[in-house]
């Protein structure tokens, strides 16, 4: 009888470990998921700068420092080396864009021409996507990295080496208090 | 000025609904077997039973009740969704078109936001203004949204509405909604059926049979009852979708002005709504300005979840409603080359024109040395002399020519899009060519603003027409320049009595507009429709 008990606690055991390890792999899986789903949106956005620098050059005159600072920052996001490196250059080419929409309204010719508007929406769209990618990846990130925090998962974790995932955070340079200049 | 906190967070109310759903699913269950298994123990008292009939009405009910609840997750599993579609004549968004086109990306941001990847969008040709999700067994989730949706709402409010839409899929209570309508239904069946037995089934009501009687009460309570907790759940997860809505566009003032826009316009759909309201973003059966609300109904009301929504934005009403009164209305962008500009161009030893840019761009014989006299004024300068023609050389115009012919002067057609709908146009007699579907998307958008002279000049336009189609209109009979069939007059509705022709290819059905038409009918459909909805 106290061996059927013992077996039956060795099985539940097992169970609970198995259950466990899956739900960890399932999350892992869903973080790697999200990650590449940022990344397919980067990509959308790196294929859109050029036909952007190319579509406003001939209308935004006073922007192409910008313009330039785009290319240039495109360019060493493609050639970033790991994620740190990889989410600041993608953060540069964030602002620089942001700054171009911003004065958009600026250039009535721009805001005429069909191609210039079709493209406007497709960069709004792609920085959409971009936020809600990087907001679901943190959120999956989050699920995963609590349950490698948590017990008795933790214990699971560390047998299998599962390590907790960055978040895709802010740069502090977006956080900067804006100077007031009038 | 400061505003109160909120009683409660997003994230503390979605918990609490969470919970709240939860109660009232198993209370649904709880009653639905109670149910039956009190209508088993009528029919055990009545067959005359000596045996504990409690027990054997927990024995006979549970499995039957248990059954049909499976047959009826089954079959809400199974239901197809194409017969629904078609009903309410869904269409798949068309790319060309800036709004479709704008819905699409929106479409692709929301499975961005969810991690879904199976996610399509139709779009219903109606002026109402709503949306709605569905899905069926095999996975496929739908979206949708009517024409009316697309033309009134913003970006950042269409994006917060298909959130909401996007929750009832994550959450899967699409399904849930499903199965508890099922089971509602079957005491509502069993009722009409034992009423319509009881009744006939002897002319002396003492003949009667006592068990239709009680079958009769127990369908009637039980189905009451149900009703009631199927509506307390619809009502749940239209909180619980705005909850999901506002923590995922961070945006709850863009919910709000949805909600007050919905609410302000007509939300119906063509086809059948009866019975499926639940599955709309806005109840399709209501008027405008019509908030049923309470007990018996399958939305909240409007006015508290915009309550809500401004608490958790940190927003007054009343501000929030000045701040979008005081924005200046945006005029309608220029859709190309200003067509104003005229030019008399020097050709063969004559003046020809006057010709817009957009005619001297299809003409194209233009060169930088030839010599041409703006309208208005006597000076003559070679073409180079001013920029603004420079395109016609260098190719700048994007619009190119087709091989499709204007069916009144032969000209070639350009593609243009009129509202943000694709099209055909003329730049010569400024005729449209468009697709059904098209002028419906017009119809519904307001980016044309028009003067009440032109109003009140239509409409005695109008209110003069008499007769056919045929007496009305004195262009010929034309050829579809898109297939090459013949077209027919017809009126295009009566509140605009506008004379269109349309192609007799089922298959292409597009309908051709002479020059002025189209804005006739946005004019005349504008003023049936009476106020337009708020921007």
């Amino acid at each position: 009888m106290e061996f059927w008990v013992i077996v039956g606690v060795l099985v539940f055991l097992v169970l609970v470990f198995i259950l466990i390890y899956n739900r960890l792999v399932r999350y892992r899986v869903e973080c790697e998921n999200a990650w590449s789903q940022i990344d397919v949106q980067l990509k959308r956005r790196s294929d859109l700068i050029p036909n952007l620098v190319e579509t406003v050059k001939g209308y935004m005159k006073h922007e192409q420092e910008t313009l330039v600072k785009v290319m240039e920052a495109r360019q060493k996001a493609m050639q970033a080396q790991g994620f740190a490196d990889r989410v600041k250059a993608e953060g540069e080419i964030s602002q620089l864009l942001s700054r171009l929409m911003a004065v958009w309204e600026n250039y009535p010719d721009l805001k005429a021409d069909q191609n210039a508007r079709a493209l406007q929406e497709e960069l709004v769209t792609t920085e959409n996507r971009i936020a809600y990618a990087r907001g679901h990846y943190n959120d999956v990130s989050a699920n995963y990295n609590t349950m490698i925090a948590q017990f008795p998962s933790n214990l699971v974790a560390s047998w299998f080496a599962m390590k907790p995932r960055e978040f895709f955070q802010v740069e502090e340079a977006d956080r900067a208090v804006p100077k007031v200049q009038f | 000025m400061l505003q109160p906190l909120p009683k409660e967070t997003v994230f503390e109310a979605r918990r609490r609904l969470r919970r709240r759903k939860a109660l009232l699913v198993v209370f649904f269950f709880l009653s639905y077997f109670f149910f039956f298994w009190l209508l088993f123990y009528g029919i055990w008292v009545d067959s005359g039973s000596s045996k504990n009939i409690a027990a054997l009405s927990a024995q006979t009910a549970f499995p039957l009740s248990f059954l049909l609840a499976a047959f009826h997750f089954f079959r809400a599993r199974m239901m197809k969704l194409e017969s629904l579609l078609k009903e309410w004549h869904a269409a798949p968004p068309d790319p060309k078109d800036q709004y479709h086109k704008r819905f699409l990306n929106q479409i692709e941001e929301i499975c961005a936001a969810c991690g879904l990847s199976r996610l399509e969008g139709v779009v219903l040709p109606s002026l109402g203004v709503n949306a709605f999700a569905l899905e069926d067994a095999g996975g496929r989730q739908i979206l949708g949204v009517t024409e009316g949706l697309l033309a009134v709402l913003k970006r950042e409010e269409l994006t917060a509405v298909l959130a909401h839409e996007a929750a009832h899929l994550l959450t899967g209570d699409a399904r849930l909604l499903t199965l508890v309508m099922g089971l509602t239904g079957v005491f509502r069946f069993l009722y009409d059926l034992s009423d319509r037995l009881h009744w006939n089934s002897s002319s002396n009501p003492r003949k009667r049979a006592p068990i239709l009687a009680w079958v009769m009460l127990v369908g009637l309570i039980g189905h009451g009852l149900l009703k009631a907790l199927f509506l307390a759940l619809s009502r749940n997860r239209e909180w619980e979708a705005d909850t999901f809505a506002v923590r995922m566009t961070k945006n709850p003032l863009a919910l709000a002005g949805a909600l007050e826009k919905t609410y302000a316009s007509y939300g119906g759909v063509r086809g059948k709504t009866f019975g499926l309201e639940a599955l709309f973003f806005a109840d399709p059966t209501a008027g405008p300005r019509v908030d049923r609300g309470g007990w018996w109904s399958t939305h909240p009301p409007t006015e508290k979840r915009v309550a809500r929504l401004l608490a958790w934005a940190g927003e007054e009403r009343a501000l929030v409603y000045e701040k979008e009164k005081e924005k200046p209305l945006e005029k309608a962008e220029p859709k190309g080359p200003a067509s104003k500009e005229a030019f008399f161009v020097f050709n063969q030893e004559k003046w020809e024109g006057p010709y817009t840019l957009d005619q001297l761009a299809l003409i194209g014989k233009l060169s930088p040395q030839d010599w041409v006299c703006r309208e208005g004024e006597s000076a003559v300068h070679p073409a180079a002399f001013f920029p603004q023609l420079a395109f016609v050389w260098t190719g700048r115009l994007k619009e190119k020519a087709t091989q499709k012919r204007c069916p009144r002067c032969r000209a070639p057609l350009v593609e243009r899009s009129y509202e943000g709908a694709p099209g055909l146009h003329c730049v010569f007699c400024r005729g449209w060519l468009l697709e059904e579907r098209a002028l419906q998307a017009v119809l519904a958008r307001r980016e044309e603003v028009f003067s009440k002279e032109e109003f009140e000049k239509l409409r005695k336009w109008r209110d003069a027409q008499r007769g056919t189609p045929w007496t009305c209109c004195d262009f010929p009979d034309a050829n579809c320049p898109a297939c090459g069939e013949r077209m027919s007059k017809r009126f295009h509705h009566v509140t605009t009595k506008v004379v269109v022709d349309q192609c007799r290819n089922p298959s292409c059905g597009r309908i051709w507009l002479d020059g002025g038409e189209l804005e006739a009918i946005q004019i005349l459909t504008e003023a049936a429709a009476g106020e337009a909805p708020p921007r």
